[in-house]
């Protein structure tokens, strides 16, 4: 009887626990047929672009250094050019397809490709001591 | 926080930078006063073997000074100091300098001038030549002025060079200090490019910018092209104009391929934004019209617009400027009735959504929306570049059926002051203005979508599901799956329901 108890129990609690979503699981199970049938949450905002922010740490030069910022997609599409004195901060905005992960930044000679993470890119151009 | 103790340090250091190393009149100097070798390494000092101190017994002035290694070497390539590229002037190049303690059999300095070669690579540094050498007097740790003077051969030249300052020495383990290091020249050395010297830059129209990276190298005026989504490519703006009733979410009622390109000038003020909407289908019986506004940006933010269609006797009063009367925004409209420019073919149901109607040809109006004309700035000032978000703001509507007041956005975009609110919350719409929620139904579907790249879109009456078939598993994941679900991928598409451009 014990043991029935216990098989019971432990039934009912693996059913309460395969019923619900794992962590991160939160897509509907069975595919819509109509776009009318979508479970869309309200604060999707249907956006297929990402708007990422740009900041720079500048690095102080007797000579106002100044030349072309330009950031890139991988695959080479320019989402920004600006004219960029190395001495300033900067921040300004970009956008790139939804979910890109990286993009590469140009100033002269400089290249390099950069994270995007939580829509921020940031490059700091004070070196690090060796 | 973390961020914000981050910006105060930079602002810190870099106020440091400025007092550490200066370009005073045609000087050079070096007073270590970052306490951080590497912001002047960051501006192209070098140094070898030699750190900053700011021990008590080690500073000559300031809170920091240079201090070499052990000076046991005679050689000139062991300890040194070493300025960036330089045009030299004229006159003395002065230090001071004192050793750390009173041992060794000999110490001194030499110094050297580098001369740029363009034929040695990497660094293109020819070979130091040495024209000053000086011994302390006696080992002790009493404190030197020294006055070296330029040599004529280099003085007020227009070639770049480098000064060395070594120290050096034999026996004994005694350091040497060096401090307020001042080098009459200009600094002339490009920390962008690996540190060699400026280049001679062309730069025809005067602007500051590059002829080679300049957009526009022979307008002063303008400078740069930023392509939204990218040079040569367009996005997509798609509607279904039953709003606020549901449509066959066909997403085909209205489609423009769009390009914005925001021309800038040289202080990355925004001098134009130039609109490519190139209208593809209209498979609705509704005549629309379309226009924008940009979230921001007043009637005194720019000077006025032009390329747009809008016949006299339209629905839309525009100002002398060319943008509607009564609103806040700078409101510019494409175009009155789309088929005005698209005519219906004849047969079949709409404009490009039926395959077996003729094929109309797209129809491409170009908008030019003049902030800066010809360097005249408007009565609000300039736009930054910089504080213009433009794609978050760009914001698109239909005029449904010639009704002015039946206005339809992209969801959560705000409509004009010329919508008649009154249409929300009706029939499917579920617009809370209070809560910023516009043009969604009670489940969040919306009557617009705004695509990043090319949109192929549905036959007539075919539910978007159906022809691009990842495109319910990206909105119900939030975007986080297939967010390029328009793309032409391997199993991405039907392509039996979706218009093919005969």
């Amino acid at each position: 009887m014990k043991v029935c108890s216990v098989l019971v129990i432990a039934s009912i609690l693996f059913l309460v626990t395969s019923c619900r979503k794992s962590p991160g699981d939160v897509y509907p199970d069975t595919p819509a047929e109509s776009t009318n049938d979508l479970v869309v949450t309200q604060d999707f905002s249907w956006q297929t672009a990402d708007q990422i922010t740009l900041q720079l740490e500048g690095l102080s030069t007797p000579l106002p250094y100044q030349s072309t910022l330009t950031v890139e997609t991988l695959d080479g599409v320019v989402c920004l050019q600006v004219n960029y004195k190395l001495a300033d901060n900067l921040t300004a905005m970009f956008s790139v397809p939804a979910k890109t992960s990286q993009v590469t930044i140009k100033y002269g000679n400089f290249i390099k490709t950069i994270p995007i993470t939580d829509n921020l890119v940031f490059h700091s151009f004070i070196p690090v001591e060796e | 926080m973390k961020n914000k103790i981050k910006h105060i340090l930079f602002l810190a250091l870099s106020v440091i930078a400025m007092i550490s190393w200066q370009k005073t009149q045609a000087q050079l100097i070096l007073n270590c006063e970052s306490g951080n070798r590497a912001i002047e390494q960051g501006a192209c000092w070098a140094f070898g073997a030699v750190s900053y101190s700011n021990n008590v017994n080690h500073v000559i002035s300031g809170s920091y000074s240079t201090r070499s290694n052990a000076l046991s070497n005679p050689e000139p390539t062991a300890c040194w100091v070493k300025t960036p590229w330089m045009k030299m002037g004229s006159g003395d190049i002065t230090l001071k300098t004192k050793l750390e303690a009173a041992n060794g059999t000999t110490r001194g300095i030499i110094v050297s001038y580098i001369a740029y070669d363009p034929n040695d690579p990497p660094y293109y540094e020819g070979d130091p030549v040495q024209f000053y050498s000086w011994n302390w007097p006696s080992i002790n740790t009493s404190l030197y002025n020294l006055t070296i003077p330029i040599p004529a051969e280099i003085a007020n030249s227009s070639g770049a060079y480098k000064i060395r300052i070594s120290f050096v020495g034999t026996g004994g383990n005694s350091r040497a200090h060096g401090d307020d290091y001042v080098f009459p020249g200009t600094y002339w050395s490009d920390p962008t490019n690996n540190c060699l010297p400026l280049p001679l830059i062309a730069d025809a129209d005067g602007d500051g910018v590059a002829d080679e990276e300049d957009n526009y190298p022979e307008d002063p005026y303008r400078a740069y092209n930023n392509y939204y989504p990218g040079a040569g490519q367009y996005g997509a703006l798609a509607f279904e104009d039953l709003w606020p009733s549901k449509g066959d979410f066909d997403f085909n009622d209205l489609v423009i391929d769009y390009n914005l390109n925001t021309v800038t000038n040289a202080q990355n003020h925004v001098v134009e934004i130039k609109g490519e909407f190139m209208l593809k289908a209209a498979g609705a019986s509704y005549n629309n019209g379309f226009g924008f506004n940009i979230a921001g940006i007043t009637d005194d933010h720019v000077t006025g617009v032009t390329g747009y269609e809008v016949a006299p006797e339209s629905i839309f009063s525009l100002n002398d400027a060319g943008l509607e009367n009564g609103q806040n925004l700078a409101t510019v409209i494409v175009f009155d009735k789309f088929k005005r420019l698209m005519p219906h073919p004849g047969t079949g149901i709409g404009i490009n959504t039926d395959p077996a109607a003729p094929y109309v040809q797209p129809h491409t109006v170009n908008i030019t929306l003049t902030f800066i004309d010809n360097g005249v700035l408007p009565p609000a000032g300039a736009t930054s570049l910089l504080s213009l978000n433009l794609i978050a703001a760009f914001n698109p509507f239909i005029v449904i059926d010639q009704e002015r007041g039946r206005e339809l956005h992209l969801p959560d975009y705000p409509p004009t002051n010329l919508m008649n609110q009154s249409l929300f919350g009706t029939f499917d719409d579920d617009s809370n203005p209070g809560t910023g929620k516009y043009y969604k139904s009670a489940n969040n579907l919306p009557w617009g979508i705004n695509i990043y790249g090319q949109y192929d879109y549905p036959i007539e009456k075919t539910d978007i599901l159906h022809a691009h078939l990842h495109f319910g598993e990206w909105a119900e994941s939030s975007g986080e799956l297939f967010p390029d679900w328009y793309e032409d991928q391997p199993g991405y598409r039907d392509e039996s329901k979706i218009y093919q451009i005969p």
